[in-house]
Protein backbone atom coordinates (compact mmCIF):
# COMPACT_ATOMS: atom_id res chain seq x y z
CA UNK A 1 0.00 0.00 0.00
CA UNK A 2 1.80 3.70 -0.79
CA UNK A 3 1.07 7.29 0.61
CA UNK A 4 -2.15 8.43 -0.87
CA UNK A 5 -3.25 4.81 -2.33
CA UNK A 6 -6.97 5.29 -0.28
CA UNK A 7 -8.28 8.64 -0.44
CA UNK A 8 -10.97 10.01 1.48
CA UNK A 9 -12.00 13.52 0.52
CA UNK A 10 -14.81 15.86 2.05
CA UNK A 11 -15.90 19.35 0.76
CA UNK A 12 -15.56 20.75 4.31
CA UNK A 13 -13.93 19.62 7.42
CA UNK A 14 -13.43 21.09 10.97
CA UNK A 15 -9.75 19.20 10.58
CA UNK A 16 -8.49 16.79 8.67
CA UNK A 17 -6.33 15.33 11.90
CA UNK A 18 -9.26 15.10 14.48
CA UNK A 19 -11.75 13.47 11.94
CA UNK A 20 -8.85 11.07 11.28
CA UNK A 21 -8.64 10.23 14.99
CA UNK A 22 -12.39 9.71 14.83
CA UNK A 23 -12.21 7.58 11.95
CA UNK A 24 -9.35 5.45 13.60
CA UNK A 25 -11.53 4.59 16.27
CA UNK A 26 -14.33 2.81 13.91
CA UNK A 27 -12.94 1.52 11.37
CA UNK A 28 -10.01 0.08 9.57
CA UNK A 29 -8.26 2.51 7.52
CA UNK A 30 -5.48 1.03 4.66
CA UNK A 31 -2.09 2.45 5.40
CA UNK A 32 -1.31 5.42 3.76
CA UNK A 33 -5.03 6.38 3.53
CA UNK A 34 -4.95 10.46 2.89
CA UNK A 35 -8.01 12.26 4.20
CA UNK A 36 -8.32 15.78 2.42
CA UNK A 37 -10.87 18.65 2.15
CA UNK A 38 -10.61 21.77 0.18
CA UNK A 39 -11.95 23.77 3.16
CA UNK A 40 -10.45 23.23 6.73
CA UNK A 41 -12.59 25.36 8.62
CA UNK A 42 -10.74 24.30 12.20
CA UNK A 43 -7.33 23.44 11.45
CA UNK A 44 -5.38 22.69 14.35
CA UNK A 45 -2.02 23.99 14.58
CA UNK A 46 0.60 23.57 17.77
CA UNK A 47 -1.85 22.66 20.86
CA UNK A 48 -4.00 25.83 20.76
CA UNK A 49 -2.53 27.72 17.66
CA UNK A 50 -5.35 27.63 14.71
CA UNK A 51 -3.93 26.73 10.99
CA UNK A 52 -5.62 29.14 8.90
CA UNK A 53 -6.32 28.26 4.85
CA UNK A 54 -8.56 29.98 2.85
CA UNK A 55 -10.97 27.23 1.20
CA UNK A 56 -9.86 25.61 -2.27
CA UNK A 57 -7.11 27.29 -1.78
CA UNK A 58 -4.22 25.07 0.29
CA UNK A 59 -3.36 21.94 0.78
CA UNK A 60 -5.11 20.50 4.35
CA UNK A 61 -4.79 16.84 4.62
CA UNK A 62 -3.81 13.80 6.87
CA UNK A 63 -1.99 10.73 6.02
CA UNK A 64 -2.59 8.17 8.44
CA UNK A 65 0.09 5.11 8.67
CA UNK A 66 1.28 2.44 10.65
CA UNK A 67 5.08 2.82 11.22
CA UNK A 68 5.77 -0.12 13.55
CA UNK A 69 8.89 -0.55 12.61
CA UNK A 70 9.95 2.52 14.32
CA UNK A 71 11.56 2.36 17.63
CA UNK A 72 9.96 4.90 20.15
CA UNK A 73 13.76 6.17 20.37
CA UNK A 74 13.67 7.24 16.86
CA UNK A 75 10.43 8.55 16.92
CA UNK A 76 11.64 12.15 16.10
CA UNK A 77 12.55 10.47 12.51
CA UNK A 78 9.42 11.08 11.91
CA UNK A 79 9.01 14.63 11.95
CA UNK A 80 11.83 14.85 10.26
CA UNK A 81 11.29 12.88 7.51
CA UNK A 82 8.02 14.27 6.39
CA UNK A 83 9.58 17.71 6.84
CA UNK A 84 12.14 16.70 3.90
CA UNK A 85 9.32 15.06 2.07
CA UNK A 86 7.03 18.12 2.26
CA UNK A 87 10.24 20.67 1.60
CA UNK A 88 11.03 18.37 -1.53
CA UNK A 89 7.67 18.94 -2.73
CA UNK A 90 7.70 22.91 -2.63
CA UNK A 91 11.56 22.68 -4.06
CA UNK A 92 10.05 21.25 -7.36
CA UNK A 93 7.48 24.34 -7.34
CA UNK A 94 9.44 27.28 -6.39
CA UNK A 95 12.87 25.59 -8.69
CA UNK A 96 15.22 26.27 -5.26
CA UNK A 97 15.97 25.29 -1.99
CA UNK A 98 13.90 26.07 0.52
CA UNK A 99 14.10 25.41 4.48
CA UNK A 100 12.56 23.39 7.50
CA UNK A 101 12.24 25.80 10.77
CA UNK A 102 12.16 24.14 13.47
CA UNK A 103 10.44 21.94 15.04
CA UNK A 104 8.09 21.52 12.09
CA UNK A 105 7.04 24.56 9.53
CA UNK A 106 8.55 25.16 6.20
CA UNK A 107 9.70 28.14 4.96
CA UNK A 108 10.67 30.43 1.97
CA UNK A 109 12.38 33.84 2.06
CA UNK A 110 11.73 33.57 5.39
CA UNK A 111 7.99 33.17 5.94
CA UNK A 112 6.04 29.93 6.27
CA UNK A 113 4.70 28.14 3.37
CA UNK A 114 3.79 24.78 5.25
CA UNK A 115 2.90 23.15 8.42
CA UNK A 116 3.17 19.75 10.05
CA UNK A 117 1.17 18.14 12.65
CA UNK A 118 1.72 14.39 13.61
CA UNK A 119 -0.24 13.22 16.29
CA UNK A 120 0.92 9.54 17.04
CA UNK A 121 -0.79 6.69 18.97
CA UNK A 122 1.46 4.32 21.18
CA UNK A 123 0.84 1.27 23.50
CA UNK A 124 3.34 0.03 25.28
CA UNK A 125 6.55 0.06 23.67
CA UNK A 126 5.13 0.10 20.03
CA UNK A 127 3.73 3.08 17.53
CA UNK A 128 0.32 2.18 16.53
CA UNK A 129 -0.52 4.84 14.03
CA UNK A 130 0.51 8.40 12.88
CA UNK A 131 -1.07 10.75 11.89
CA UNK A 132 0.67 13.41 9.65
CA UNK A 133 -1.20 16.41 9.08
CA UNK A 134 -0.03 18.66 6.69
CA UNK A 135 -0.65 22.13 5.88
CA UNK A 136 0.71 23.69 2.44
CA UNK A 137 -0.33 27.31 1.17
CA UNK A 138 -0.82 26.97 -2.64
CA UNK A 139 -2.99 29.81 -4.17
CA UNK A 140 -3.82 31.74 -1.34
CA UNK A 141 -2.61 35.22 -1.99
CA UNK A 142 -3.92 37.35 1.63
CA UNK A 143 -2.82 36.60 5.00
CA UNK A 144 -3.20 37.96 8.59
CA UNK A 145 -0.97 40.61 9.18
CA UNK A 146 0.37 38.65 11.94
CA UNK A 147 1.29 35.81 10.12
CA UNK A 148 4.46 35.64 8.41
CA UNK A 149 3.57 33.21 5.99
CA UNK A 150 3.34 32.79 1.76
CA UNK A 151 2.14 30.62 -0.77
CA UNK A 152 3.48 28.75 -4.24
CA UNK A 153 1.10 31.76 -5.68
CA UNK A 154 2.63 34.63 -3.84
CA UNK A 155 5.94 33.21 -4.78
CA UNK A 156 5.43 32.22 -8.48
CA UNK A 157 2.92 34.83 -9.29
CA UNK A 158 0.82 32.37 -10.63
CA UNK A 159 -2.18 30.03 -9.94
CA UNK A 160 -0.79 26.51 -9.46
CA UNK A 161 -3.26 23.57 -9.62
CA UNK A 162 -3.68 21.66 -6.05
CA UNK A 163 -3.88 18.23 -8.02
CA UNK A 164 -0.61 18.73 -8.97
CA UNK A 165 1.01 19.88 -5.49
CA UNK A 166 -0.58 17.18 -4.26
CA UNK A 167 0.22 14.01 -6.51
CA UNK A 168 4.20 15.20 -5.88
CA UNK A 169 3.34 15.63 -2.24
CA UNK A 170 1.94 12.27 -2.14
CA UNK A 171 4.97 11.17 -4.50
CA UNK A 172 7.88 12.60 -2.12
CA UNK A 173 6.45 11.36 0.56
CA UNK A 174 6.03 8.09 -0.05
CA UNK A 175 10.04 8.27 -1.11
CA UNK A 176 10.90 9.88 1.97
CA UNK A 177 8.83 7.29 3.59
CA UNK A 178 10.54 4.25 2.16
CA UNK A 179 13.77 5.94 3.73
CA UNK A 180 12.55 5.57 7.02
CA UNK A 181 11.36 2.23 6.77
CA UNK A 182 14.78 1.47 5.86
CA UNK A 183 15.90 3.27 8.90
CA UNK A 184 18.25 5.47 6.82
CA UNK A 185 18.91 8.10 10.13
CA UNK A 186 21.75 9.37 8.58
CA UNK A 187 20.20 10.30 5.47
CA UNK A 188 17.70 11.86 6.77
CA UNK A 189 19.60 13.82 9.03
CA UNK A 190 21.54 15.21 6.45
CA UNK A 191 18.83 15.97 4.04
CA UNK A 192 17.06 17.64 7.12
CA UNK A 193 20.25 19.61 8.27
CA UNK A 194 21.22 20.70 4.89
CA UNK A 195 17.83 22.70 4.96
CA UNK A 196 17.57 23.72 8.49
CA UNK A 197 16.56 27.16 8.41
CA UNK A 198 19.09 29.21 10.52
CA UNK A 199 22.15 26.60 10.51
CA UNK A 200 25.19 27.95 11.87
CA UNK A 201 24.34 31.67 11.10
CA UNK A 202 24.19 34.32 13.98
CA UNK A 203 20.85 34.34 15.63
CA UNK A 204 19.18 36.28 18.02
CA UNK A 205 17.42 34.07 20.82
CA UNK A 206 15.04 34.26 23.21
CA UNK A 207 13.83 32.53 26.51
CA UNK A 208 10.27 31.68 26.89
CA UNK A 209 9.83 31.65 30.43
CA UNK A 210 12.46 34.51 31.42
CA UNK A 211 12.44 36.11 28.24
CA UNK A 212 16.03 36.85 28.51
CA UNK A 213 17.06 36.94 24.62
CA UNK A 214 20.58 35.85 23.65
CA UNK A 215 23.20 35.44 20.58
CA UNK A 216 24.22 31.86 19.59
CA UNK A 217 24.39 29.65 16.13
CA UNK A 218 22.44 26.59 16.16
CA UNK A 219 24.63 23.50 15.65
CA UNK A 220 21.98 20.86 14.70
CA UNK A 221 18.69 19.53 15.56
CA UNK A 222 19.66 15.68 17.63
CA UNK A 223 17.35 12.73 17.59
CA UNK A 224 14.96 13.55 20.14
CA UNK A 225 14.34 17.03 18.27
CA UNK A 226 16.09 18.85 20.88
CA UNK A 227 18.18 21.33 19.03
CA UNK A 228 21.88 22.48 20.21
CA UNK A 229 22.84 25.90 20.11
CA UNK A 230 26.18 27.61 20.60
CA UNK A 231 26.13 29.94 23.28
CA UNK A 232 29.88 31.66 23.43
CA UNK A 233 31.43 28.63 22.84
CA UNK A 234 29.42 26.16 25.00
CA UNK A 235 26.89 24.05 23.77
CA UNK A 236 23.36 24.47 25.06
CA UNK A 237 20.44 22.11 24.38
CA UNK A 238 16.49 23.26 24.40
CA UNK A 239 13.09 21.84 23.90
CA UNK A 240 10.63 23.60 21.27
CA UNK A 241 8.71 24.96 24.08
CA UNK A 242 11.97 27.02 25.98
CA UNK A 243 13.23 29.02 23.00
CA UNK A 244 11.99 30.75 19.40
CA UNK A 245 14.62 32.71 17.37
CA UNK A 246 14.14 35.66 15.48
CA UNK A 247 15.09 35.40 11.45
CA UNK B 1 -24.79 12.79 6.45
CA UNK B 2 -23.48 11.08 10.08
CA UNK B 3 -20.25 10.34 11.01
CA UNK B 4 -21.70 6.35 11.36
CA UNK B 5 -23.14 5.99 7.81
CA UNK B 6 -19.53 8.08 7.01
CA UNK B 7 -17.77 4.80 8.26
CA UNK B 8 -20.30 2.25 6.83
CA UNK B 9 -19.30 3.43 3.49
CA UNK B 10 -15.61 3.12 3.96
CA UNK B 11 -16.23 -0.25 5.36
CA UNK B 12 -18.20 -0.95 1.94
CA UNK B 13 -15.61 0.98 -0.34
CA UNK B 14 -13.31 -1.77 1.59
CA UNK B 15 -15.50 -4.77 1.11
CA UNK B 16 -16.34 -4.96 -1.78
CA UNK B 17 -13.29 -3.41 -3.25
CA UNK B 18 -15.08 -0.70 -5.14
CA UNK B 19 -12.47 2.05 -7.21
CA UNK B 20 -14.57 5.41 -6.66
CA UNK B 21 -17.24 6.10 -4.23
CA UNK B 22 -19.01 9.46 -4.84
CA UNK B 23 -21.78 11.13 -2.27
CA UNK B 24 -23.45 14.13 -2.66
CA UNK B 25 -25.96 14.95 -0.17
CA UNK B 26 -27.01 18.96 0.24
CA UNK B 27 -24.05 20.53 0.38
CA UNK B 28 -22.06 17.71 1.83
CA UNK B 29 -19.77 15.56 -0.48
CA UNK B 30 -17.26 13.27 -0.10
CA UNK B 31 -15.22 11.02 -2.46
CA UNK B 32 -13.58 7.78 -1.29
CA UNK B 33 -11.09 6.07 -3.91
CA UNK B 34 -9.22 3.03 -3.27
CA UNK B 35 -5.69 2.27 -4.39
CA UNK B 36 -7.76 0.42 -7.44
CA UNK B 37 -8.38 3.93 -8.50
CA UNK B 38 -4.97 4.97 -8.80
CA UNK B 39 -4.17 1.17 -10.83
CA UNK B 40 -6.81 1.81 -13.15
CA UNK B 41 -6.00 5.81 -13.74
CA UNK B 42 -2.20 4.92 -14.45
CA UNK B 43 -2.96 1.95 -16.64
CA UNK B 44 -2.25 -0.78 -14.17
CA UNK B 45 -4.74 -2.76 -14.86
CA UNK B 46 -6.00 -4.02 -18.36
CA UNK B 47 -9.28 -3.06 -19.47
CA UNK B 48 -11.92 -1.74 -17.60
CA UNK B 49 -12.60 -2.32 -14.30
CA UNK B 50 -16.24 -2.55 -12.87
CA UNK B 51 -16.84 -0.35 -10.39
CA UNK B 52 -17.93 -3.30 -8.38
CA UNK B 53 -15.90 -6.86 -8.04
CA UNK B 54 -16.64 -9.70 -6.07
CA UNK B 55 -15.71 -9.19 -3.00
CA UNK B 56 -12.60 -10.39 -2.16
CA UNK B 57 -11.66 -13.13 0.39
CA UNK B 58 -9.22 -11.06 1.91
CA UNK B 59 -9.59 -8.06 3.09
CA UNK B 60 -7.12 -5.72 1.53
CA UNK B 61 -5.88 -4.12 4.79
CA UNK B 62 -2.81 -4.40 6.44
CA UNK B 63 -3.68 -6.73 9.82
CA UNK B 64 -1.92 -3.84 12.30
CA UNK B 65 -4.74 -1.60 11.43
CA UNK B 66 -7.02 -4.65 12.95
CA UNK B 67 -5.90 -3.04 16.01
CA UNK B 68 -8.46 0.29 16.06
CA UNK B 69 -11.16 -2.50 15.18
CA UNK B 70 -10.98 -4.17 17.91
CA UNK B 71 -13.92 -3.77 20.19
CA UNK B 72 -13.62 -0.94 23.60
CA UNK B 73 -14.74 -2.77 25.62
CA UNK B 74 -11.99 -5.45 26.20
CA UNK B 75 -13.12 -8.05 29.18
CA UNK B 76 -11.16 -7.72 31.89
CA UNK B 77 -8.44 -10.60 32.42
CA UNK B 78 -10.25 -12.71 35.09
CA UNK B 79 -7.47 -13.56 37.73
CA UNK B 80 -7.61 -17.14 39.25
CA UNK B 81 -6.32 -15.68 42.77
CA UNK B 82 -7.46 -12.57 43.67
CA UNK B 83 -4.55 -9.94 43.18
CA UNK B 84 -5.30 -6.28 45.35
CA UNK B 85 -1.43 -4.77 44.15
CA UNK B 86 -2.24 -1.89 41.81
CA UNK B 87 -0.22 -1.71 38.05
CA UNK B 88 1.29 1.24 36.66
CA UNK B 89 0.71 2.79 33.15
CA UNK B 90 4.33 4.45 32.76
CA UNK B 91 5.38 6.57 30.48
CA UNK B 92 6.55 5.63 27.15
CA UNK B 93 9.10 8.87 26.64
CA UNK B 94 10.57 11.94 27.63
CA UNK B 95 7.83 14.85 27.42
CA UNK B 96 5.04 16.81 28.92
CA UNK B 97 1.86 15.19 29.64
CA UNK B 98 -1.25 15.90 28.68
CA UNK B 99 -4.79 14.62 30.32
CA UNK B 100 -6.73 15.79 27.68
CA UNK B 101 -6.38 16.18 24.12
CA UNK B 102 -6.92 19.90 24.05
CA UNK B 103 -7.03 22.48 26.78
CA UNK B 104 -10.70 22.72 26.78
CA UNK B 105 -11.40 19.06 25.77
CA UNK B 106 -12.30 16.93 28.76
CA UNK B 107 -9.59 14.89 30.33
CA UNK B 108 -9.34 10.85 28.67
CA UNK B 109 -9.71 9.36 32.33
CA UNK B 110 -10.02 10.83 35.74
CA UNK B 111 -10.13 8.55 38.97
CA UNK B 112 -12.65 5.85 39.16
CA UNK B 113 -13.11 5.16 35.62
CA UNK B 114 -12.56 2.00 34.48
CA UNK B 115 -10.68 1.59 31.24
CA UNK B 116 -9.82 -0.89 28.57
CA UNK B 117 -6.25 -1.64 26.99
CA UNK B 118 -6.89 0.06 23.84
CA UNK B 119 -8.41 3.54 26.00
CA UNK B 120 -6.17 6.52 25.35
CA UNK B 121 -5.47 7.67 28.74
CA UNK B 122 -3.35 10.49 28.06
CA UNK B 123 -0.99 12.36 25.61
CA UNK B 124 2.71 12.95 26.07
CA UNK B 125 3.91 16.08 24.04
CA UNK B 126 7.62 15.24 22.80
CA UNK B 127 9.60 17.96 20.63
CA UNK B 128 5.82 19.06 19.44
CA UNK B 129 4.89 15.13 18.37
CA UNK B 130 2.18 14.73 19.28
CA UNK B 131 1.50 11.15 21.36
CA UNK B 132 -1.31 9.48 22.51
CA UNK B 133 -0.79 6.91 24.82
CA UNK B 134 -3.24 3.85 25.41
CA UNK B 135 -3.56 1.61 28.36
CA UNK B 136 -2.41 -1.34 27.78
CA UNK B 137 -3.98 -2.33 30.46
CA UNK B 138 -7.39 -3.24 31.66
CA UNK B 139 -8.70 -2.17 35.18
CA UNK B 140 -9.94 1.23 37.25
CA UNK B 141 -8.18 4.20 37.69
CA UNK B 142 -7.01 4.70 41.27
CA UNK B 143 -4.48 7.40 41.26
CA UNK B 144 -3.53 10.11 38.61
CA UNK B 145 0.30 10.44 39.57
CA UNK B 146 1.27 13.39 37.53
CA UNK B 147 -0.36 17.25 37.37
CA UNK B 148 -1.66 18.07 33.92
CA UNK B 149 0.77 19.89 31.57
CA UNK B 150 3.66 18.97 33.44
CA UNK B 151 7.20 16.93 32.35
CA UNK B 152 7.57 13.52 32.21
CA UNK B 153 10.59 11.62 32.39
CA UNK B 154 11.38 7.77 30.38
CA UNK B 155 9.29 5.49 32.45
CA UNK B 156 7.76 7.54 34.77
CA UNK B 157 4.47 5.91 36.14
CA UNK B 158 1.56 8.10 35.28
CA UNK B 159 -1.65 6.25 36.69
CA UNK B 160 -1.94 3.86 38.79
CA UNK B 161 -4.70 1.10 37.48
CA UNK B 162 -6.54 -1.93 39.68
CA UNK B 163 -6.48 -4.10 37.22
CA UNK B 164 -9.20 -6.05 38.84
CA UNK B 165 -11.12 -3.24 39.29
Amino acid sequence: MGIGSFRIQLDKLTSTNEFAIKLLKKVALPDGTIIDTQHQTRGKGQLNARWIAEPHNNITSSIIIYPHFLPLDKIYYLNKAICVGVAWCIEEFVGRRVFIKWPNDVYVQNTKIAGLLIQNSIMGRSLQHSILGIGININQSTFPKSFSACSLKTILKENISRYEVMEKLLNYLQKVYNELCLHSFQQIDRWYHERLLGLNSDLLFQQLDTQKQFNGKIIMVDKLGKIHINVDGIVKIYVSKEIEFFL
Amino acid sequence: MTFKEITDLIKMVNKFNLSEFKVKEGDFEMTIRSEIYSKVKSGDMTGMQPVISVPSPVAPLPVESKVSETPLETPPSPDEKADTSYVEIKSPMVGTFYRSSAPDKPAYIKVGDTIAATDVVCIIEAMKLFNEIEAEISGKIVKILVDDASPVEYEQPLFLVDPNG
